[in-house]
Order: structure tokens, then sequence, then C-alpha cells
């Protein structure tokens, strides 16, 4: 197999969209209702380093998913305020630096495959020309070479979620946004993708944010792991991940592992 | 992980989408369809016959097609009337709706401000319009096209306002999340979703133009079938009458095996078409 894209060392020059430096800063978040207000998120400050791969996990209703989406630009923070790369999000949205993949695939069904990998190209296309590699390559990439004039409903859950992952990749965006990609796939499927995912990060190194409610994903994945407490949200600790890469399934019985499972479970619990 | 290994695990089989496969299966698939009619027309001229009821109460089936196949070309010129008034209001109604429900779903304070015209619009019985129709504007093509559209228009704006409010929201942040324009979310993404929720106003409002067309020509008309039936009424002629009757209902049935036929061609990808065609 071809190698499509030169993994970046720290010591070379980085390409433009290898960094993906963010900041978080101070940021806070307020739902105002009708006659009610919902504190989602007090004060998040936190810093994602350049081709990092950071994880928010938390218990349900911590706004992991609220700063998710703060961050990628699609909600307003209350106060507070986001930087990508030095840029707003809502620039780094037009300047096509935010690739999100959702829980569900939400592909077009009207669609092939490839056409739904093709997609961010015919929007905003003023944004220039930025490519990662061919559309027949990041479906080879992701394991769906056969697939690419097949329609969505012809896939299963875990195929379509591979789909989505291409079709945010193909851009070749600065960070990569992820909201519990897995969490609607069966456990078997669950634990196979998350070694495709570090298989295909490896190949592209993107800045990854990832939110997720499962401990064992978290450390697999992660470089590190950021606890949030509930509602409202806050950081309780950042933990980090010293396991070696590239990983694979034998970590998950390493006594390393173990350990920062029990870590994260007793944060998670109290 | 090679590509013939992911092959092997595909779960379904590609479909072909041509005109062939769709027809043949509405053909296999009418099968209980045309048992049913048949049986029908039987039971109908059985019971005619049994009772002996004169031909100018209720005709046998056999006397009223071999009255059609003797009027069929001169119901046929009429009816050529009719399709094109009702096609016209049916052209325009959807315009109308569509245009209509794109502004109404872009600018909330449209819609407060002109739905409620369009419900009383919709509440007027067309019964009453009809004979104000044919003294403003005569007894040809105009009022019958005004008929259709004012029946034709609303279920498309109401639907289409469903449809365009129908787009799956994760689809539409990642169009948000790599800038996409409000036309482009608009036309790449609502547009499509609107499809099925059009097709649904559209199989009925066929039917709908057809017979606001129909009233149209019943309160006086030059041309179409629904002079036909008029005075075929009035002369006592039931035979043809139910000749036309019946001319009009074939007509009908065509039209609605037309529209599920484009129906699965265009809206092959939607759930309600895919589950109905046993996949």
């Amino acid at each position: 197999m071809t190698q499509m894209v030169t993994p970046v060392s720290p010591a070379a020059t980085p390409s433009r969209n290898a960094r993906g430096h963010v900041v978080v800063d101070r940021v806070a978040k307020t739902f105002q209702g009708a006659d009610s207000s919902v504190e989602a998120l007090r004060e998040i400050s936190m810093e994602i380093g350049e081709q990092e791969f950071v994880t928010l996990i938390g218990p349900s209703g911590c706004g992991k998913s609220t700063l998710l989406r703060i961050v990628g630009g699609l909600i307003e923070p209350t106060t507070g305020r986001i930087e990508i790369r030095g840029q707003s999000p809502s620039e780094a949205q037009r300047t096509k630096d935010i690739g999100f993949v959702f829980q569900q695939p939400a592909l077009l069904p009207w669609r092939t495959v490839a056409s739904n990998v093709e997609l961010p190209f015919q929007l905003n296309k003023g944004s220039g020309t930025d490519r990662l590699c061919s559309t027949e390559e990041i479906l080879a990439l992701v394991g769906l070479g056969a697939f690419a004039n097949a329609h969505p409903y012809q896939l299963s859950g875990g195929m379509q979620q591979r789909v989505a992952i291409a079709r945010a990749l193909i851009f070749d965006p600065a960070l990569l946004l992820m909201d519990e990609p897995f969490g609607a796939l069966d456990e078997i499927t669950r634990e196979g993708m998350r070694y495709e995912l570090l298989r295909i990060w490896g190949q592209s190194r993107k800045t990854v944010l990832f939110v997720t409610h499962s401990i064992p994903e978290a450390i697999i994945l992660s470089d590190r792991v950021v606890v949030m407490s509930p509602r409202p949200g806050q950081i309780r600790e950042v933990i980090k991940i010293a396991l070696p890469r590239p990983r694979n399934d034998e970590i998950e019985s390493t006594t390393d592992f173990v350990r920062y499972a029990d870590r994260l479970r007793h944060l998670l619990k109290a | 992980m090679t590509a013939t290994s992911s092959a092997t695990v595909a779960t379904r089989q590609l479909p072909r989408h041509g005109f062939g496969t769709t027809v043949r299966g509405l053909a296999l698939g009418s099968g209980p369809a045309v048992f049913g009619l048949v049986a029908f027309f039987v039971g109908w001229e059985f019971l005619v016959r049994i009772t002996n009821t004169p031909s100018f109460v209720v005709p046998a089936p056999t006397a009223i097609f071999a009255r059609l196949i003797e009027e069929a070309p001169s119901y046929g010129y009429e009816f050529l009337f009719t399709l094109a008034a009702a096609g016209a209001g049916l052209a325009i109604g959807t315009t109308i709706g569509i245009v209509g429900a794109v502004l109404m779903a872009s600018w909330p304070v449209l819609e407060r401000s002109l739905f409620p015209l369009a419900v009383i619009l919709k509440l007027v019985p067309f019964i009453a319009i009809a004979p104000l129709l044919r003294i403003w504007l005569g007894y040809e093509l105009t009022p019958k096209i005004v008929l259709a559209t004012l029946i034709t228009f609303f279920p498309v704006l109401v639907n289409c306002i469903a449809g365009l409010r129908s787009a799956d929201p994760l689809a539409l942040e990642f169009f948000r999340s790599v800038g996409a324009s409000r036309w482009e979310i608009l036309r790449r993404l609502r547009w499509m979703s609107t499809l099925p929720y059009l097709f649904a106003a559209f199989k009925v409002n066929v039917n709908l133009a057809l017979i606001g067309a129909i009233v149209g020509e019943f309160f006086g008309s030059d041309h179409g079938i629904g002079k036909v039936i008029n005075e075929t009424a009035l002369r006592l002629d039931i035979r043809a009458m139910f000749a036309a009757v019946m001319f009009l209902a074939i007509t009908g049935v065509t039209l609605t095996l037309l529209m599920n036929v484009l129906e699965r061609r265009v809206l092959y990808w939607h759930d309600s078409v895919r589950t109905s065609a046993g996949r």
C-alpha cells in the first residue's frame, strides 16, 4: 500500500494543516430558556497541542458535547473564547479547518459513498482546495475501497461511520472534532473501530478532540484525558496517558492500562 | 485490511435502478389488485342481471364497457381539455406552494402573517367558487386552471415547509462546520430532504387537480370530461354517463401508477420507498 501522507515529525517543517494548536480560554456556557436557564459549562480552560489526541470524558450531561460544539463554532460561548491556530472558530469554519464526526454518520442518503466523501469540496468553495488525498485513497484507508458507488443505506452502521470519518478528513482540516463517534455501534464493532481510528489517525496525524464516556476508549486513543465533573461542567483533572504508540489491543492487559482505568473510574464516580 | 476482505462484508446486494425493474415489480405486485377489481366487476354484473335492474338506473359493466369503447375517441378528446386545465393548475399551484414554503421557512415573520391567509383560502368550498369563476372568467380553460391552482397549492405549501424543516440536524451541523452558506444548505441538503414530502403532496394533488377541473366544468364549459358527465346525466343517458365516469377512473388509476413508478425512481434512497419494495 502506497503511503499517501508523509507523517510529520516535529523536527521537520510542519505543513500548515498539521499544526492544530487549540486554546480554550475561560469558556462558559449558560443556555437561556423561556423561564429558566441551564448552566452547562463553568470556566473551562485548556490547551491542545499540535497533533495531540485529547479526549473529554465525563458523566452524561456534563457538557462535553457542548464544549466540543463550542470549539467547533456550532455554539457560541456565553463567555470566554476559543482559538484554533490563532483563528476564531467561525474563521476556522470558513477556512475549512474543522472536521466534525458525530454520533450518527449523518450522511446524505441520496448520494453514493464517494459522492458523500466529496461533499466538502462542493461547499464553501471559496476556501481553497486543500485535499488530503484522492477519494479512492481515503476510502481505501478507511477500508471501504470496494464501496465507492454504494449508497449509505446499503452499509452497516460501522461502515457508514467510516464514511463519515473519511468525509471529515478528505479536506485536510487542522482539527478533528469527534462526538462519541462509536456510541451508536455495537460493542464488538466499537472495539475494532478504536484501533481502526488509531491506524487512520497514524497516517494523517491530525489534532483531535474526542468525546466519549467509555474509559477504555479514552485510554486506548488519547495522549491526554480531560475528566469533567457533572453539570455545571468543569475540568476535574487532566491525566496524561504515557502508553507508547503505536498501540494495539495488547495494551489493554498491561498494568499501566489497568492503573489508568482505575484512576479514571475513581474520578468519574465521585 | 485489504479491499477484498471488505467486499465480503457487504450486507446487501446493490440494486439496479433501471426502469424495467420497477415496472416489472409493479406488474408482479399488482396481481391481487387486478384480481380484486375483476371480482368487483363480476359481482356487479351478476347483481344487475339477477335483479333485472333497468339500465337507466344501474347499467351492467358489460354495457358500460361496450359504450366506453364506442365513445372512447370523443371522450379522449374531451379529456384532453380537462387534463390541460388540471395540469396547468397543478404546475402553477405547485410553484406557488414551493416558493411560498421557501420564503416562509426562511423568514418566520412571513409565515406568521401569510399562513393564516392560506388556510382561509383552503377552507372556502370550491363548489361555491366555481360558478363565480365561470361568470368572471368564462367557459374556457381559465376558470378551471384557477380552481385547480387553488386546490393544489395548499398541500404543497404545508408539505414543503415540513420537508424543509426535516433536514437531518447532524448533517446540517456538518454543513455549518465547513462554512456552507444558507443557499448551499438549501440546495444541497434541505431540497432533497423535501422531495419525499413533495411527492406525498403530489400524489394527492394529481387527483385533486383533476377533480378541481371537473368541478369547474360542471358549472358550464365548452369542453372537458366533466362537461360530458354533466350533459349525459342531464340527458338521462346513464350508460354514457357511467362510461365517462369509468373513463375518468381508468385515467386516474393510470396516473397514480405512473406517479408510483416515478416515485420509486426519484426516491430510491428514502425509507418510505425502500421498505415498500421489501428490502
